[in-house]
This record gives structure tokens, sequence and C-alpha cells, in this order.
């Protein structure tokens, strides 16, 4: 008989601000984002959770931020630290688990499938990885634990911040069934507002709504996303030897002033060409 | 910890952060709401329980063998643990008593555990 899937998605807490924290203790407890600065149109890359109590979010331009929180401290942030502060979690984790896939510089799933036996359930293997993480690195993780990445996913961001959230086995439709549509993954707005349309607010409902209805509204997307309504998702969980080459690279840059000089864009155009042209050549794409 | 809690007890929880959201009616009267229960127990782990942990508890009275639930006699005092049998009755776990028949009304089941929660 096959094992059954243990799949963990660990988040590390707004992590580039942790990080920052860690280099400078006394950034801890007060409202800080990192991002560019608001004279140069900078944009908020991440935000503390004491200044997400203000209102602050990733993506808001800097200006409106320090509007918003006149007590924002504002770091510009480096991602060679990040991306080094990264490495050593995924040494922490790779240290405790098999099979990792990374999914960005904060995310990654492990995959415990099969390993009950030599290190244990895989909620206390969880509980040591957030352990070891904190302790080592002063870093905060938060970990959901079920049988597949959706519902470990859908779980972490439930249990945030510095939280563990596992998810009982066979009960994964019932834990999403009272949750808004929009917290499924691969749910945008639009798919929601188009959910909504249909009196469908909450995934108990997706679940149950008659999948011939859903393939008229969505097409073969409508079926998949009722499976995933259900907490069904055989999707594996890939290590890096496992996992598809780039698909994308690019670069960007944005201007201190509006400009609409065709010869300044074009040459500007040719510049991030040539980085992003660069960049390939030397990962041998 | 008082004399009356000399065994493990489950109360209402509040939550912070995205799970507090979860924690009251959903918008559609017939889903089931999620509401948390802390459990608080005065001895050391019995079938994985821990003092503090916050149980996310699916209001639904249909269950399955092998499904931990909640079963009360309609008193939140009353709320204790148990498991599903295979012939659908309930056995009491981790310690936990069965809910005492309250003014003639006999224990039913008052949700489903569907996770467990734990913050730092």
């Amino acid at each position: 008989m096959a094992a059954q899937r243990s799949v963990l998605h660990v988040d590390l807490d707004a992590f580039f601000v942790s990080v920052e924290r860690v280099l400078d203790p006394s950034l801890r407890a007060r409202p800080v984002v990192v991002g560019g600065s608001p004279e140069r149109r900078g944009v908020v890359a991440a935000a503390s959770y004491e200044a997400r109590a203000h209102g602050v979010r990733s993506a808001m331009p800097m200006a409106r931020a320090m509007q918003i929180c006149p007590d924002l401290v504002r770091v510009s942030g480096s991602h060679r630290v990040y991306r080094r502060a990264s490495k050593a979690v995924s040494g922490i984790l790779g240290e405790q688990v098999p099979v990792i896939e990374k999914v960005s510089v904060d995310e990654a799933y492990l995959d415990l499938t099969g390993t009950h036996m030599v290190l244990g359930k895989p909620v206390d293997t969880a509980e040591k990885i957030r352990r070891e993480v904190r302790e080592r690195l002063q870093l905060d993780l938060t970990v959901g634990v079920s049988r597949n990445r959706l519902v470990s996913k859908v779980a972490s961001a439930f249990a945030k911040p510095q939280g563990l959230f596992e998810v009982h086995a066979g009960q994964e439709a019932r834990f999403l069934a009272p949750l808004p549509v929009k917290l499924l993954p691969g749910v945008g707005p639009v798919t929601e507002k188009r959910l909504l349309e249909f009196n469908i607010a909450r995934l108990g409902g997706l679940a149950t709504t008659e999948s011939w209805f859903l393939e008229s509204v969505f097409g073969s997307h409508g079926p998949a996303m009722q499976q995933r309504a259900r907490g069904e998702d055989d999707t594996p969980v890939c290590p890096p030897w496992e996992q598809p080459r780039e698909k994308s690279m690019g670069h960007e840059e944005t201007f201190a002033e509006d400009t609409g000089e065709h010869a300044f864009l074009r040459a500007k155009l040719q510049e991030l060409l040539a980085s992003a042209a660069r960049r390939m050549r030397q990962k041998g794409m | 910890m008082s004399a009356a809690h000399q065994r493990p007890y489950l109360e209402l929880a509040q939550p912070d952060g995205p799970a507090a959201h979860f924690v009251g009616r959903s918008v559609v009267e017939e889903d089931p709401e999620t509401f948390f229960l802390t459990v608080r127990q005065p001895t050391s782990d019995a079938e994985g329980f821990f003092d503090g942990d916050v149980l996310a508890v699916s209001s639904q009275m249909d269950a399955e063998p092998g499904d931990l639930v909640v079963w009360w006699t309609g008193s939140p005092a009353s709320q204790a643990l148990a498991r599903v049998n295979l012939e659908l009755g309930v056995d009491p776990v981790g310690g936990f008593l069965a809910p005492a028949e309250n003014a003639g009304a006999p224990a039913q089941i008052r949700g489903v555990i569907v996770g467990r929660l734990r913050k730092a």
C-alpha cells in the first residue's frame, strides 16, 4: 500500500524585514519597510506586520506608505543578503528533509511522504524545522501541514504569522469549505468576480456546484478548480534536479520622472535587453 | 489549575492573524462555520494534544469512522473530544470524559476537528 502523502508548505514571515532586523536589532517592534526611496518613486517591496497594521502593503508607492505611517522606517535592502539568508534556510531544511522544492526566496514545499518511521510525525518535523530556523538564524517560519501542496499552502496562510497549522488527513474539504473563494490558489480577481456573480462565495459552494455548470462558464478550468476546492491535488513536490529551466528572464527600471522621449526610451530598452541577454548567456540559455 | 479542572477541557478561542477572519458565521447559512477551541490539558500530552493547542472545528454533525470530533450536551463547559468508531459510536480520547447528560439531553456531536493551529 502506498504511503499516505505528507507535504509541508514553509513560508518565512516578513522575510526581507526579518533579515534586516537580524542585521539591525534596533528595527524590532517598529514599522519597517524595505524598498526604494520616495524621491525616486520607489515602492514597498516588503512591510513588517507593524507597518501593515497601518495599511502599508507591498507594491504600494513609498511616498504613500510614508504618508499613512509617519513613523515608518525605510531600509533600501540588499537582495544579495536576502539570497544568502534564503540559502542558509534551505541548508537547514535540507538537513531535515530529503525532497524540497523551493518556489521563491521565502517559500518552499517539503515532501515527507514515507518518512514517518525515520523522521517521526510530519507535524513534529515541522516543529523541529521552525525551532532550528529560529534558533540558528533568528528568523520565523510559518508552516502548513497536510496531504498535499494546495491545502498546505492555504493552511500556512491561515497560520501566519509564526504559526503551524496541520490539516488532519481526510478533512481537507471540510477545512476549505467555509473559506472565501479568493483564497484558493489560482483564483484571481477576475475568476472571483465571476464566481460571486453566481453566488459562489465560499469554497464549499464551489466544491458542490454542478460540474457541467462550472465547465460551461470556465471551460476546462472549471472542473479543475472544483477539484482543488475539494482539497484534491496530486501535484508532486519537485526537487531541483526535476525542475524545468527558467522560462523567462527580464530587467526593469523605474524612471524618476515620466518621459515620452523616443530616443531616450530606445536607448534604455537596448540597455535592458543587453543586460537580460548577458544573464541568459551566463546561464547557458 | 482550579479544582474544577482536574481533567482536560476545551474553551472557545479567538486566534489572531488570518485565522481570526474565519471565526463566526459563514456568509451563507447552509455552510458550516469554523470555530476554534483551545485544549487545556492539565497533564502532559495524550493522543498528541498539548495544553494550548487550538483546534479548528467544522460545526457539523456528520462524521465518519475515525473522525476526531467535539461532542457536548449543549453547554460550552460540557464540550469534550472523542473519536468516531466503526459502529458510528463515539469514544472519548485524550483524557476527556464523556459529557454529562444535561436535563435529559444526550451528548451529540457538535463538530468535526479539521485541524490544529499552534502559534509561537
